[in-house]
């Protein structure tokens, strides 16, 4: 907007200065403006008085209007009046005869609290609706303003149909709010680039926010190999920032995801903060090249599998191993599992009652953590982080937990008094986190297996909670709990923000 | 077993039953269509992940109580000169609580993929003649 009437009012200068007749200049104008004048096309809902009464039949009139080619330089957005709509509203890029496209869907207020997609009752193409909106295989896609909740999938899911992406690029999802949705809050996979930006989560069954399964220039990328190439020659980057996320499963989780960079956003109160992972789930393994930077990550100490929690689980686990089933470690900030090149940097990181940041690998060359042994960490960087705000907050256990797999990783410059994980002591602190940089390692190279240590895991002792796979593997879970550390009675306060933790009710811990 | 080999045996059956009991004879079981084949839809994979109907037959795919993730049902591949091809597909994903019923009046041999999860989601439905 801003070169728009820039240019068109430096002719005019231009003009007047050269002493053009006024008539030359106003011409001059009047051609810029009809070249570079934005056209828009409403679509205004509202639940009474309205074209539209539902959010679906907005979106649908917008996209069959952007279908017909002399419409095609005209900006479609749906706006939608305060009110509550119970529906799943799905964009279907693959109609024929619809085109999305660059849609915006916008709330009218700025407070999305006043627009509210109610997934309660709601009914869909399978039964209840599944997502607040869906969008498939649709470019450049803004959603604003809009609070989706109670929806038996997400709340705002974007992707694309096909694994090779490219059909869901540079989405934008802004001052959004996900609450209560049986999975995600806001989701998008396989898609390149996008934004996440000034949006809530709260009480998704796993995280509320996820970058899936970012894809690769080729296909059949893969991390293995003496010189693997980049994932994409050129990143297309993602972009989480000013989010709150809290009283998740996990604030963030982002399963083979890339290119992806969360700053200046906060993780509270979740059973785990930022959680980049790798799974054979999804395609393009593993997880990495991403940045976390200037992000407040506390007090994740949610212990959701208590029968107090105001929100449920989806996951049943993440594997087995030796017959324990593997969660994720609750009561921690940040975890990179099996992680590549991510940069955790200047992170306010405090509170959390197990571990401040972990890095660890799955044990895919001896166990069935990760088919081709995918989810190696390696050459990620633990910077410039501020742990346990000076000691008025610690972390409990410690504030880094590295399990000596994989290389490449280095941990530098972190505050003064920050603590880290001996494991048994068999391994010299040094060279279970040495300093940064180190020299890049090659993912076949290394190994995702470490017994020495003793913090990955103790095969004589698999259920021992120091270890990551011990712990994660605490049988029931919510005894993962038992050896949290509670450095101080009460949490100082931080800004505005309250804890969050589930009281156990009698029995239900069974401590040893 | 097709359905027009059973119907008729189902219908005679029925005459039969009706005029021992010496009441009205209608045929009422003849236009009950066949049970469908139920595909489980879960986290990561169809279940069974390949089916043979007769011509006519239809496969419900219901989604898993379990499942954490979204998934679809897509037809990738179906026999030539298929009709509408796009309703063999869901326009959705979901999670859970889902179904998804589609009738294959043609035979021939029907890819399914999850688009979510493509490699690891495929299955079959062959539809004999």
């Amino acid at each position: 907007m801003k070169r728009r009437f820039a240019v068109p009012a430096m002719v005019v200068f231009l003009c007047a200065c050269l002493g053009a007749a006024p008539g030359a200049a106003q011409a001059a104008k009047g051609k810029g403006q009809k070249q570079t004048q934005p056209k828009n096309k409403v679509f205004l809902v509202c639940r009474h008085g309205c074209k539209f009464h539902t959010v679906q039949r907005g979106v649908d009139a917008a996209g069959s209007f952007k279908h017909k080619p002399k419409n095609a330089a005209v900006q479609a957005i749906v706006k939608v009046k305060p009110g509550k709509y119970v529906e799943g509203v799905v964009l279907d890029g693959r109609l024929r005869k619809k085109e999305f496209d660059g849609l915006k869907i916008v709330g009218m207020k700025e407070n999305p609290r006043k627009q509210i997609l109610e997934g309660k009752n709601a009914k869909g193409e399978l039964g209840p609706a599944q997502n607040g909106i869906e969008a498939v295989d649709v470019n450049g896609v803004t959603i604003r303003n809009l609070w989706a909740r109670n929806y038996e999938s997400n709340g705002f899911f974007v992707h694309a149909s096909v694994q090779a992406g490219q059909e869901c690029d540079g989405f934008k999802m802004e001052n959004l709010l996900a609450s209560d949705n049986r999975s995600y809050g806001l989701f998008a996979k396989g898609c390149l680039g996008g934004k996440m930006l000034h949006s809530s989560g709260w009480h998704q069954g796993d995280s509320a926010f996820y970058i899936g399964e970012t894809p690769c220039d080729s296909v059949t990328w893969t991390n293995h190999g003496e010189a693997p190439p980049p994932c994409q020659a050129k990143p297309k980057w993602t972009v989480l920032r000013d989010d709150d996320s809290y009283e998740n499963v996990l604030g963030y989780s982002g399963t083979n995801s890339k290119y992806v960079k969360i700053v200046e956003s906060n993780f509270f109160n979740n059973g785990a903060g930022i959680v980049p992972n790798t799974l054979d789930s999804e395609g393009f393994e593993p997880n990495g090249w991403n940045y976390f930077e200037h992000n407040n990550v506390f007090w994740n100490n949610y212990n959701y599998f208590l029968a107090g929690t105001s929100f449920k689980t989806v996951s049943a686990g993440l594997g087995e191993l030796s017959g324990l089933t593997i969660n994720y470690p609750t009561g921690t900030g940040i975890i990179l599992y099996g992680g590549a090149n991510n940069i955790v940097r200047q992170n306010n990181v405090f509170g959390n009652y197990k571990w401040g940041i972990a890095a660890f690998s799955g044990p895919g060359e001896s166990f069935v953590a990760n088919e081709g042994n995918d989810a190696k960490s390696i050459n990620n960087q633990i910077v410039e982080n501020t742990m346990g705000r000076g000691g008025a907050d610690p972390n409990g256990e410690y504030d880094f937990l590295g399990d000596a797999t994989g290389g490449g990783n280095c941990w530098g410059a972190n505050s003064a008094g920050s603590t880290f994980d001996p494991g048994i002591g068999a391994v010299p602190l040094g060279q279970i986190y040495p300093g940064c940089p180190q020299p890049p390692a090659v993912a076949d190279q290394v190994r995702s297996l470490n017994l020495a240590a003793g913090i990955q895991v103790i095969l004589t002792d698999t259920g021992n909670p120091k270890t990551i796979l011990g712990y994660a593997g605490q049988s029931p879970p919510q005894n993962q709990q038992c050896s949290w550390v509670r450095p101080v009675a009460a949490h100082p306060p931080f800004e505005d923000f309250t804890p969050a933790e589930v009281a156990p009710q009698p029995g239900e811990l069974t401590c040893p | 077993m097709s359905v027009r080999r059973r119907v008729p045996k189902l219908a005679a059956a029925c005459l039969a039953a009706a005029c021992l009991a010496g009441v009205a004879a209608t045929p009422a079981g003849a236009g009950k269509a066949a049970k469908p084949q139920v595909i489980t839809v879960a986290d990561f994979y169809f279940g069974p992940n390949a089916v043979t109907i007769p011509k006519g037959g239809t496969v419900k795919w219901v989604w898993a109580s379990t499942n954490t993730e979204s998934h679809d049902v897509h037809l990738k591949k179906g026999p030539k000169g298929l009709k509408q091809k796009g309703t063999y597909s869901t326009k959705t994903t979901a999670v859970t609580n889902a179904t998804f019923k589609h009738a294959f009046p043609t035979p021939g041999t029907y890819n399914f993929i999850c688009t979510i999860h493509p490699t690891k989601m495929k299955m079959t439905v062959t539809v004999k003649k």
